[in-house]
């Protein structure tokens, strides 16, 4: 990207733009975790121990 | 402070805008560093989703059959979900889905794509973004029960790639039908640029629910540039 081409307006939005993303994937990742634990526990595999650390 | 108060007023006002400027590069620089971590976490992000999804495809593959009422879409059995070639894609453009699915695309890469009677026609530039992501929602029209999972087949020049959506709550969409099963209708669909070639494509959706089966529908095309 030739980022002499944006404003600082221009450059705040794409940041904004890459935010949104990055908050949707977190979510998306999350829902996927989710889903992956829930068929782990349908087919009887035993659960990860969780970290205290 | 005390330094430019005793400068003239126009010598001020110089220094006033030369600071401002300095403020300005400065916010400039900061917000280029931001915009590039936040696009190599969308990239890692992207990565991590591709192995999430491939390890619950695996798991998926190992429960039982969803349904004894499933019906494959072709019915000589050439073919599975996991290996969609054009075969297929010929076999779903016999067997239409359309008249039996309503659904909505709300943006291809942050844009809200034109439709017309041929389906939706949007132009994605390959610099704007790393990842090509579909998002809309879809419901069956005759029955109660929404879809369970999706699937967007992108049809180009070199050949069919297949995506499994993400699920997502849609609120809006239950209260606009009237039926709360709707609530989970929303979909996405992310393929990173990588993984595509310029050129046109022509996207199916292929939606199933445990009351009706497979479902697909053709939602028009992308331009990649």
């Amino acid at each position: 990207m030739d980022s002499s081409k944006y404003s600082l307006e221009e450059l705040l939005i794409l940041f904004d733009k890459e935010n949104k993303k990055v908050i949707d994937l977190v979510r998306r990742l999350s829902g996927i975790k989710m889903e992956i634990a829930h068929i782990k526990r349908e087919l009887g595999y035993a659960e990860e121990p969780v970290s205290r650390s | 402070m005390l330094k430019s108060q005793s400068l003239a007023p126009e010598s001020r006002e110089r220094l006033s805008r030369m600071q401002a400027m300095d403020l300005s590069d400065i916010s400039r620089e900061r917000t280029l560093v931001d915009l590039a971590v936040a696009r190599a976490r969308v990239l890692d992000l992207t990565f991590e989703i591709d192995r999430a999804a491939a390890e619950l495809a695996a798991l998926r593959a190992e429960l039982p059959e969803p349904s004894p009422t499933f019906q494959p879409v072709n019915p000589k059995g050439r073919g599975s979900q996991a290996t969609l070639g054009l075969s297929r894609l010929i076999s779903w453009r016999r067997s239409s889905g359309e008249g039996v699915v309503q659904w909505h695309v709300d943006e291809i890469c942050g844009e809200l794509p034109a439709r017309s009677k041929r389906g939706i026609e949007q132009m994605v530039r390959r610099s704007d973004s790393w990842i090509l992501s579909i998002s809309g929602w879809v419901v069956p029209k005759k029955d109660s029960s929404t879809y369970t999972s999706a699937r967007l087949l992108m049809a180009g020049s070199a050949g069919v790639i297949s995506r499994q959506a993400s699920i997502h709550l849609r609120d809006d969409v239950a209260a606009h039908f009237g039926n709360p099963a709707f609530a989970m209708s929303g979909f996405r669909f992310e393929v990173p640029m990588s993984e595509l070639e310029d050129g046109f494509y022509t996207l199916h959706l292929l939606a199933f629910s445990e009351a009706s089966g497979e479902s697909r529908v053709q939602l028009g095309r992308v331009e990649l540039v």
